[in-house]
C-alpha cells in the first residue's frame, strides 16, 4: 500500500520548469530520505505534495486521496514541516501548539504529551518570535507530531538543531516509524539520512534520479583486530554483509542497520582480539557522489 | 471552524499594529469628548467673543461700503443702515442663544430676517423680482435646507446652537455612533485585516493552516468571520467603556432622543402655507437628547416662521402639524447603528482580505488598504444612497439617522451583498490562481 503516489507531476514558475515530470512513490510505514542538491526541487515538491502549491500537471495522490480533488481527505493524512517552521511569531508556543490541537481535535494531554517530547515546557508561554531557530524547529516539529498524522513530511528538520536536538530527533523518527508512521525526510545531511531512512529518492533538476534503486543502505566498517581473519570468517556468516580482507589486521565490511547488533555479537568475541571499529563513510555517500558528480 | 476563527482572533489580538489602531481608535474617541466638553464649555459662557466678531466683521463692511463711489451718497447711506441693521440683528440672536431665552431667540431670529430682508432691498436686490415671490423661494430653500438639517442656513443665523450639546453619556454615545464610527469602521477594519494574507505568506506560518485538512474557501471565511468579530469588538468595547466613564462623571442624561416624524415637506408646508410648491424631502429626524427638548422646538417653531406665519399669534411654539414630535428611545437607534456598523465592519474586512490574496508582502497589501481606505471615506454620497462604501452615505441622513427602519434595512442588505460579492470575487482568484494565498 503507498501512502504517497506522485505521477508525472510538473510545476513551472514564470515559465521556468523547476519539476519536470516527476513520478516516484512512498510505500506505507517506511522511512524514505529525499535527496538532492540545493535548487535540486525538493522544497517544491513537498509544497506540491501537500497541496501548498498546485501542479501544472499530473497527479498527487495521499493515502489513496486526489490531492486536488479531495484535498481535506488528503491532507488528514499529512502534517509535517516544510522548508521552515510554520510559526506565528506574535503568539506564544503554548498558542502555536494549541491552535494545531484543536484544528486537529486533539485532547489536552494529548498536548502536554508533545510539550515535554519537545522539550519546550520552559518556553511555551514566551512569544515564538523570540525562539532561537533550534527551539522554532523544535516547535514546529511539536506541531506535526501533535497532528498525529500517517505521513509525516519533514524538510530539513536537523536546522537549527545542537547535537543533542538531532539526536533526540533521529530517535523520535524512529520511534515513530516503528509506531507505523511513514516519514519522508528531506535533507542534505546524508549521515542522517543514512542512518534513518529504508529508501532513498534522489532528484535533481527537478528530475527523479534514482528511487529506492539500492538495496537496503549499508554503512561502511573499519575492524582492526589481531585475528582479521577470524572476523572475516563470522562476518561471512551474515547474508546480507559485504567483507573483505583489508590487509592482515584490517577487515572492511558493510552492512545493513538491522543486522549491525548481530555483526558486533560476532565480531566483539575475546579470541579474535578487536583493537577498534570505526565506521568509514556511507553507501549513501558513494551513491550521491556518483548521482551527483558534476555537482561534487 | 471554530478553531481557525478563534485562530485569526487571537492573530489579529497578538499583532502590534492592530495594538496601535485601537489605541488610535481610543484616542480619536477622547478627542470626541474633549471637543463637545470645549463646545459645551463655550457655548456657556464664550459667546461675547462671537458677539464682538459680528461687530468687527460689521465695521469693516461699512468702511467697505463708504468706498462704493459708484452709487450716490443716500444711497451708500441706505446700504449701510440695512448692512449694520442685519449685523446687529445677528449679534442680538447670539446674546439670545447666550442667555437661555427661547422667545427672545426666535424674536432675534425674526429680526435677522427682516434685516437681511431690508439689507437686500437697500442694495436694491429685490428691485427685480416679485417680492412676495423672493420670500416664498426664499422661504422654500430655507425650510428645505432646514429640514436637511445641518446645512441649514437656520443653523448659522441661529449660531450653530444645535452642535452644542451636553456632554453627558448618551449625547457621547450618540454622536460617536453618529461621528466617528463610520469612518471607523471603514478605516480602522480595513487596515487591522489588510496585510493579513501578505503577512503570512512573507513570514511563512501560512503553510501550518494550508497544510489542515479545510478548504481555502473555509480558511477564508474563517479569516473574514475572526477579522470581523475581532474588530467590531476592538471598536465597540473602548466605546462602551468611555460611555461608561463619561457617564459615570457627567451623568448618563436622557435615553430618550428628540425625533420629528413623519414629517414629509410636502404635508407640513402644505398645512401650514398652503402655497408652497412641492420639494422632496425625506422623514427628518432631530436628534438631540431630552436634555435639548428646547432645540427641538426651536427648531418647529421657527420652521412656521420661516414659511410665513406669524408665530407671534400663537401661544408658545406647537409642533408642525402632520408631523409628530415624539421621543425615541436611544437603544433602538443604538441597536440598528450597531447593526449596520457590523456590516460595515464585514463589508471592510472582505475587502481587505480581498487585497491581502494580491500581495505578497506587508507592506505592499497595507499601502493598498490605504488607499482604498482613503477612496472610501472621500467618496462623496450624500442622499444618493449610490456610494455604500461611504461613510458619507451613512451620515447623509438616508440610512440610520432617516430614521426608517425600511431604509435602514435596505443599507444594511446592500452592504450584506457587496461583502457576499466581495467575497465571491476573492474565492474567485483563490481559485484561478490558487497559488496566490501560498
Amino acid at each position: 500500500m503507498k501512502i504517497l503516489e506522485v505521477e508525472h507531476v510538473t510545476k513551472s514558475f514564470r515559465k521556468k520548469k523547476v519539476i519536470d515530470g516527476i513520478s516516484f512513490s512512498v510505500g506505507e510505514g517506511k522511512v524514505v530520505g529525499f535527496v538532492g542538491p540545493n535548487g535540486a526541487g525538493k522544497t517544491t515538491t513537498l509544497k506540491l505534495v501537500t497541496n501548498i502549491l498546485i501542479p501544472d500537471s499530473g497527479s498527487i495522490h495521499i493515502a489513496g486521496f486526489n490531492i486536488l480533488k479531495e484535498r481535506e481527505k488528503a491532507l488528514a493524512n499529512v502534517a509535517g514541516v516544510i522548508e521552515n517552521p510554520a510559526l506565528y511569531m506574535e503568539l506564544s508556543g503554548y498558542d502555536n501548539l494549541r491552535f494545531i490541537q484543536r484544528a486537529y481535535g486533539k485532547s489536552k494531554s494529548d498536548m502536554e504529551q508533545v510539550i515535554e517530547m519537545i522539550g519546550l515546557g520552559h518556553a511555551m508561554r514566551q512569544k515564538t518570535g523570540r525562539y532561537s531557530l533550534g527551539m522554532k524547529q523544535r516547535l514546529g516539529l511539536g506541531m506535526a507530531l501533535l497532528a498525529d498524522p500517517k505521513f509525516l513530511i519533514l524538510d530539513e528538520p536537523t536546522n537549527g538543531l545542537d547535537a543533542s536536538g538531532i539526536i533526540e530527533l533521529r530517535a523520535l523518527i524512529c520511534r515513530k516509524a516503528k509506531e507505523g508512521t511513514t516519514v519522508l525526510l528531506s535533507s542534505h545531511i546524508l549521515s542522517e539520512v543514512d542512518r534513518i531512512a529504508d529508501e532513498v529518492v534522489f532528484i535533481k533538476d527537478g528530475k527523479i534520479v534514482e528511487e529506492s534503486a539500492m538495496p537496503p543502505l549499508r554503512k561502511k566498517y573499519l575492524v582492526k583486530a589481531g585475528d582479521a581473519k577470524g572476523v572475516l570468517g563470522q562476518l561471512a556468516s551474515i547474508r546480507d554483509a559485504e567483507a573483505v580482507l583489508v590487509n592482515d589486521t584490517t577487515v572492511e565490511f558493510r552492512v545493513g542497520a538491522g543486522d549491525f547488533a548481530k555483526a558486533m555479537r560476532l565480531v566483539c568475541q575475546e579470541e579474535y582480539q578487536v583493537q577498534d571499529i570505526q565506521q568509514e563513510g556511507t553507501q549513501l555517500e558513494h551513491v550521491y557522489q556518483d548521482i551527483f558528480r558534476e555537482d561534487a | 471552524m471554530a478553531s481557525l476563527i478563534i485562530q485569526e482572533i487571537k492573530q489579529l489580538k497578538s499583532s502590534q499594529k492592530n495594538r496601535v489602531l485601537i489605541i488610535f481608535w481610543t484616542m480619536a474617541l477622547l478627542a470626541l469628548i474633549i471637543n463637545y466638553a470645549q463646545s459645551y464649555y463655550e457655548y456657556s459662557g464664550g459667546n461675547a467673543i462671537d458677539v464682538q466678531d459680528i461687530q468687527v466683521q460689521k465695521e469693516m463692511v461699512l468702511k467697505e461700503i463708504d468706498g462704493f463711489d459708484w452709487v450716490s451718497e443716500s444711497e451708500r447711506e441706505e446700504m449701510k443702515k440695512g448692512t449694520a441693521g442685519r449685523h446687529d440683528a445677528d449679534a442680538e440672536v447670539f446674546c439670545a442663544i447666550q442667555e437661555h431665552d427661547d422667545r427672545k431667540l426666535l424674536s432675534a431670529v425674526h429680526s435677522y430676517w427682516k434685516s437681511e430682508e431690508a439689507e437686500e432691498k437697500a442694495y436694491g436686490y429685490d428691485t427685480a423680482h416679485d417680492r412676495s415671490e423672493q420670500v416664498r423661494v426664499e422661504a422654500t430653500e430655507a425650510f428645505r435646507d432646514y429640514m436637511y438639517g445641518y446645512y441649514s442656513q437656520l443653523e448659522i443665523a441661529a449660531g450653530e446652537f444645535w452642535h452644542y450639546d451636553r456632554m453627558v453619556g448618551f449625547n457621547f454615545l450618540y454622536h460617536a455612533m453618529e461621528d466617528a464610527m463610520p469612518i471607523a469602521c471603514i478605516v480602522v477594519a480595513l487596515l487591522a485585516v489588510v496585510d493579513g494574507f501578505a503577512g503570512e505568506k512573507e513570514s511563512g506560518s501560512i503553510k501550518a493552516k494550508l497544510l489542515l485538512p479545510v478548504s481555502k474557501g473555509k480558511l477564508l471565511a474563517a479569516r473574514i468571520v475572526g477579522g470581523t468579530l475581532y474588530n467590531a469588538a476592538a471598536l465597540f468595547l473602548p466605546l462602551l467603556l468611555l460611555f461608561l466613564l463619561v457617564g459615570g462623571i457627567q451623568g448618563f442624561g436622557s435615553k430618550d432622543y428628540l425625533v420629528l416624524e413623519d414629517c414629509a415637506g410636502i404635508k407640513t408646508a402644505e398645512a401650514i402655507d398652503g402655497k408652497l410648491d412641492n420639494f422632496d424631502i425625506y422623514s427628518y429626524t432631530i436628534t438631540y437628547s431630552k436634555d435639548f427638548e428646547l432645540a427641538g422646538k426651536y427648531c418647529v417653531g421657527i420652521s412656521q416662521f420661516l414659511v410665513g406665519q406669524d408665530f407671534e399669534d400663537k401661544e408658545g411654539i406647537t409642533p408642525v402639524p402632520n408631523g409628530r414630535l415624539v421621543f425615541s428611545s436611544i437603544w433602538k437607534f443604538l441597536l440598528r447603528a450597531s447593526l449596520y456598523q457590523v456590516l460595515v465592519i464585514l463589508f471592510s474586512v472582505s475587502v481587505g482580505n480581498f487585497l491581502s490574496i494580491f500581495a505578497n508582502r506587508r507592506g505592499i497589501a497595507t499601502a493598498a488598504g490605504l488607499i482604498v481606505a482613503l477612496v472610501f471615506c472621500a467618496v462623496p454620497s450624500r442622499g444618493s444612497g449610490m456610494f455604500l462604501i461611504s461613510p458619507g452615505t451613512y451620515k447623509s441622513g438616508v440610512g440610520i439617522l432617516g430614521g426608517t427602519a425600511g431604509v435602514t434595512a435596505l443599507h444594511a442588505v446592500s452592504f450584506l451583498l457587496a461583502s457576499l460579492l466581495v467575497l465571491w470575487a476573492a474565492m474567485v482568484v483563490i481559485q484561478r490562481r490558487r497559488d496566490t494565498v501560498c
